[in-house]
Order: C-alpha cells, then structure tokens, then sequence
C-alpha cells in the first residue's frame, strides 16, 4: 500500500498533465497553473522543514564544539538578524524591498556582494579547468585546444588583431621546439620532425604576408564553429535528452521506474 | 486628501488610461525633474476621488492594473515625488469599464499539436513493446556506462582513504525528471555506502528535495541491511540562492574532504565552482546532467561524467531490472527514425533549393510543425 498509493497519484497526475498539453478549453486550460500553485503552496511549507534542517544541523554542531563550530555560530547569528531585520522591515516600512526600507540596504550591500563575489570566483576556476581541459595530451585534446583558442580569439574584442602576434609566437615555438628534438631522432622520425619544424616556421613567418585577410578570418572561423559543429553536437545531445527524459516519464508515471520511493 | 504643496515640480503630464485583455494599462510623460517614484491612485464605485485606494507606485511611466473586477467604473490618478515630502498629482483620468470578454468555446483538441500526438503514440507503442519484450526475456544490451561503472570504486576509494562522501542534485524542483533521476542514482550510492560505514553527506537546495533524499538514502541503508548507520543530519538543507548553495556546499567540502564528489541532477553556473573546489581537495568526481551547458565544465573537472540521457538511463541500469532496461531500447529506435527523418528533410531542402521537390518539401516540412510553427 506504501508504494501503491504513490504510483497511483503519479499515474493519474502524469496522464491528466499530459491530456492537458492537447486540450485548449477553459477550465482544463487552468488546470495546469493550479497544480503548480498547489507546489509552490507545498514548498512553502516545507521551507519550514528545511530551515528546521539547517539550524538544527548547525545547533548540534556548535552543542558538540566541533572543529568549525564557530561557522555554524555565525550561520545562526545571521540567520536570525535577517529574520527579525526583515520582519521589522514589514512593520516600519510596510515591506522589506520597500525603496527606503533598511532591510534593502542590508540586501544590496551585504547578500548583493557575497552573491557576486562567488559568481566572480568562477573566472578563476574556468581558467584552471580550461589549462587542464586544454593540454594537448592526444589528438582529441589538442583539437578541442586548437578550436578553443580560435573560439576564443574570434569572440573577444580585437580578437582578429591579437591572433597575428599570438599565431607567429606560438608557430616559431612549435617550429623551434621540433628542430631541437629532430636532432634526437634518427631516419623517418627525425625527417618528420623536420618537416613539422619547417611547416611550423614557414606559416609562423608566412602570416605576416597575410595579415589582413588573417585577422578577418578569424572571427568566421569562431562564428562557424559555433554554428556548426558546436550546434550540431548540442542538438545531437539535446535529441536523446527528449528522448531519454519521454522514456524516463513514461516509466514513471506508469509506475515502472519506481527508485524514487520506497 | 489630495493636495498639492508649493514649489512642486512639474505634473506626470498627459496620462492616457486604456483598456487591454482584461487590464488597464496607464500611460503618462515623465516630468522634466527628476522623479524619486509614482503613485498609482484609483477611484471606484468602492472608493471616491476624495479617498482613493492606492494600488502600486513605479519608477517607470507605465502601470498595468491587473486586479480589475468586471463591470465596475474606475478612474486614475497618478502621483509624482521629488522627494519624500515633495510631490504633484496629475488630473483624474476619464472613467474606464472592464467589460467581461465572452471567449469563443474553444475545440476538445488542438490540431496543431497532431504531430505531438503521433510521435507520442509511436514511441509509446515502441516503449511498450520493448518492455513486454524484455518480460518475456528479451532483455537488450546495454553498452557499459563509465560514470555508473566507477560508483563502486568510488565508494571504495573514499572507504580506503577514510574520508566521507558527498552527493548533490544541484539546483532544481523535484518535479524535474533529472532531479528524480539523482535521487535514484543516490539511493544506489546509498546501499553501497552503508556496506562500508562512511558517511554519506548530502547537501540540498529545495526542502522537498531533501526530503526525498532522506527518504531514498534511509532506503538505501535499510536495503543493505544497516539502517542503523543512516544519519539523517547528513542530508540537510542549505539554501534555495544559486550561489548561496554553491558556497554552502563548497564550505562542507574543504571542510570535510570527501573522498568522492557526486554530482547527478540539474546545474546552472555553479556546477564548476562546486566540481573545482571538490577535484582540488582530492575527490574523484562523478558527475550527470541533462543541462547541457553545464556539460563542458563537468566534463573538464570531473573523472567521470553521464552525459545526457545517461543520467535517464542510470536507474534503469543499475536496477538491472529488465522491464526498465528494455525501455532504453525503444529511445534508440525512435532515436534512429528521427535521424532518418532528419536526413530526409536536409535532402529535400537540399533539393529544393534547385527547385526540384518544392512542394514535396513544403508539404514534409509542414507534418512536422507544431502549433504553426
């Protein structure tokens, strides 16, 4: 019965929402906004749970003196100055957000700041991940590199202007970097590695010749990549996603998949 | 009430008031001052011009009313401030009615959304043939999945190095399918975890989220037979903020240095600063979403990550059951004929393009849009 009972509610709920989609007459056309109210009712009530979670979480932690304690002592503290600055604000100003309310200082100037603060953050992590995600370790990897690199360059400001420099710096790297190791090598590899060297030197020296039409191409070139190819790999990806989350419904509301509950 | 006070600055000049799909839309000029804010004022059959109700104020030079009731006459006026003392009022505007819209009855079906329904029933009639099929024990392959694979080594690597483990479903309702998804994949992690002892942590950002966690996780331990190791404390909630949560659940990892991260469910912006902070403590990563922007920056952080319909499919694959694994199949075939259909269109948009089977075309374009669109 446990398990029942929630298999049926999914089923008939499931099948309603999903006859609801082909029906365009009142009241049915209502019927889907009224079941969301219904959830944004229930998880007011159980924000009560969550916050309950969340102090008595942080309560034991300060009532054991864990290590980080003091943490949890501030989590409170600014728990509950929020809480009784934000119900004054309703008192004295008819609102918290209210233009001249005190509470949308503490908003803008304390929680506005943190939330930036952490969302900056994520530009020093995205260059950390992109070093590791860049390194040229097998063909694929030194593919997404070369893309990413073009991508980038096409989408900042000056993009076009500043690949000139950078293509020629990092062809007579290349190009240097496979003469002195040709030296290492002995018949093929080593005539290979010439060959790379040269590639590598001539083009590096060679896109001085053809600057103008460089700095053009590259932004079409990041353009086209993301059109295209990158388009092409999301839709793909986007395809099985509709497919999988149809299936993945299909088996719940029919009671199929029943791993969520008990 | 209404007064005005010298030195005001010039009136919220020529207010039109009309009336819209049941609303009333305001529209005034905005003065040559600077305006600290408006008032809206309204006066009806309710409340007189002399003692009206006042419904909003705005900085902007627009106001819709949507709280209007049918058949009552309502008039507006608009308030200007400089200052919190200083203000001037525009004139009363002209009596406006709502008159109640009597709508066509509409059909029992709309036929633009044929289309939907067609590919519903065939994929429906391949999702049930499959899992009748794999009843019958014609149960389908399944190629290895590296993410669901590694679970086990990660629960083991996280026992070896004596350090707990930490799952997310990352930001989302409950009523999100990718959410539903993680909690079933949780509860596997559950089962495994109680086998060894560690603790398993798993931070929440939605209330009911957390409690299907408990729910699943005390599930998971009971199954393998120690629900006395079940700490409900270690599934706790954080915070509804985007990055409030992230900085919650970044806090408990350098804290706590869990020896395996997962992160399987629905993420925006903070996937990565979750994943970075938890490869730089040294966990292993397992990461699955359906967002598929997030897809690259779990894919650059994490050891393992279900990219997609994977994460659909993990339930199915873990349970091993073969009703839900037949089930995959029937995604691959509709998979294959949307492919097909797809090359059909480029050929005949190829074509036409030369003028030949332009109609042909046309009409194949035309089956598959929904809502004229």
């Amino acid at each position: 019965m446990q398990t029942q009972i929630p298999v049926i509610v999914t089923f008939i709920s499931g099948i309603l929402i999903m006859a609801l989609f082909f029906i365009p007459r009142e009241p049915f056309t209502q019927i889907e906004q009224l079941t969301s109210r219904w959830y944004i009712i229930i998880s007011g009530f159980a924000l009560l749970l969550g916050i309950d979670s969340l102090i008595l979480y942080h309560w034991r932690k300060i009532k054991r003196r864990d290590k980080d304690a003091v943490y949890s002592l501030i989590l409170i503290i600014s728990f509950f100055i929020a809480l009784f600055w934000g119900i004054w604000a309703w008192y004295a100003y008819g609102g918290p957000f209210i233009s001249n309310s005190s509470y949308l200082w503490l908003f803008q100037n304390i929680y506005l700041p943190l939330d930036a603060t952490m969302f900056s953050i994520l530009g020093f992590f995205i260059a950390s991940a992109s070093y590791r995600a860049f390194r040229a370790r097998n063909l694929e990897s030194s593919l997404l590199l070369i893309s990413a690199a073009i991508v980038m360059m096409g989408r900042v400001p000056f993009g076009g202007s500043i690949f000139i420099p950078f293509f020629f710096v990092f062809m007579i790297v290349a190009g240097s970097y496979f003469l002195y190791i040709a030296t290492k090598y002995t018949g093929f590899n080593a005539i290979f590695r010439y060959f790379l060297a040269i590639l590598f030197l001539s083009l590096g020296i060679g896109v001085f010749f053809y600057s103008e039409l460089l700095s053009q191409f590259i932004p079409s070139l990041s353009n086209w990549i993301m059109q295209y190819p990158n388009t092409a790999g999301q839709r793909a990806i986007i395809l099985g996603l509709t497919l999988g989350s149809i299936a993945f419904s299909l088996r719940i509301i029919f009671g199929i998949e029943r791993g969520y509950i008990r | 009430m209404l007064f005005v006070v010298f030195n005001t600055p010039l009136p919220a000049e020529s207010l039109v008031v009309k009336v819209e799909n049941n609303k009333v839309i305001l529209n005034w000029k905005h003065p040559k001052v600077p305006i600290l804010k408006y008032e809206i004022y309204r006066a009806s059959d309710n409340f007189s011009k002399e003692e009206p109700e006042l419904i909003g104020q705005t900085n902007e030079n627009y106001f819709i009313d949507t709280l209007v009731r049918a058949n009552v006459n309502y008039s507006y006026l608009v308030r200007a401030y400089v200052n919190d003392t200083t203000y001037t009022d525009t004139d009363w505007s002209n009596v406006v009615l709502v008159k109640i819209e009597i709508q066509e009855k509409k059909p029992w079906f709309d036929i633009r959304k044929l289309p939907v329904l067609v590919f519903l029933i065939i994929f429906g009639g391949l999702f049930f043939f499959f899992y009748y099929s794999s009843r019958l024990g014609n149960v389908p392959y399944i190629r290895k999945i590296a993410g669901l694979e590694a679970i086990d080594d990660a629960v083991g690597r996280a026992t070896e190095m004596g350090r707990p483990i930490i799952y997310t479903t990352g930001i989302g309702a409950l009523s999100d399918p990718a959410i539903i998804g993680g909690i079933a994949i949780l509860k596997y992690v559950a089962k495994r975890v109680a086998g060894y002892g560690i603790d398993l942590i798993v931070p929440n950002n939605d209330p009911l989220i957390m409690l299907a966690s408990r729910e699943a996780v005390k599930e998971g331990y009971t199954e393998s037979g120690r629900p006395d190791l079940y700490k409900e404390e270690n599934i706790m909630f954080l915070t509804t903020q985007q990055f409030g949560f992230a900085a919650g659940f970044n806090g408990i990892v350098v804290r706590e240095k869990p020896g395996a991260a997962f992160y399987q469910g629905y993420f925006y912006a903070e996937s990565l600063l979750m994943a970075e902070t938890s490869y730089n403590v040294g966990s292993i990563n397992i990461a699955g979403t359906t967002a598929v922007t997030q897809l690259p920056f779990f894919i650059v952080s994490c050891d393992y990550t279900l990219i997609g319909e994977e994460l659909y499919a993990a339930s199915a694959y873990l349970s091993k059951n073969p009703s839900e694994i037949g089930t995959i199949k029937s995604e691959d075939i509709a998979k294959v004929l949307l492919i097909v259909f797809i090359i059909i269109g480029a050929i005949l948009a190829t074509t036409s393009s030369f003028g030949v089977f332009t109609e042909l075309k046309d009409l194949y374009f035309n089956l598959f849009k929904v809502g004229g669109e």
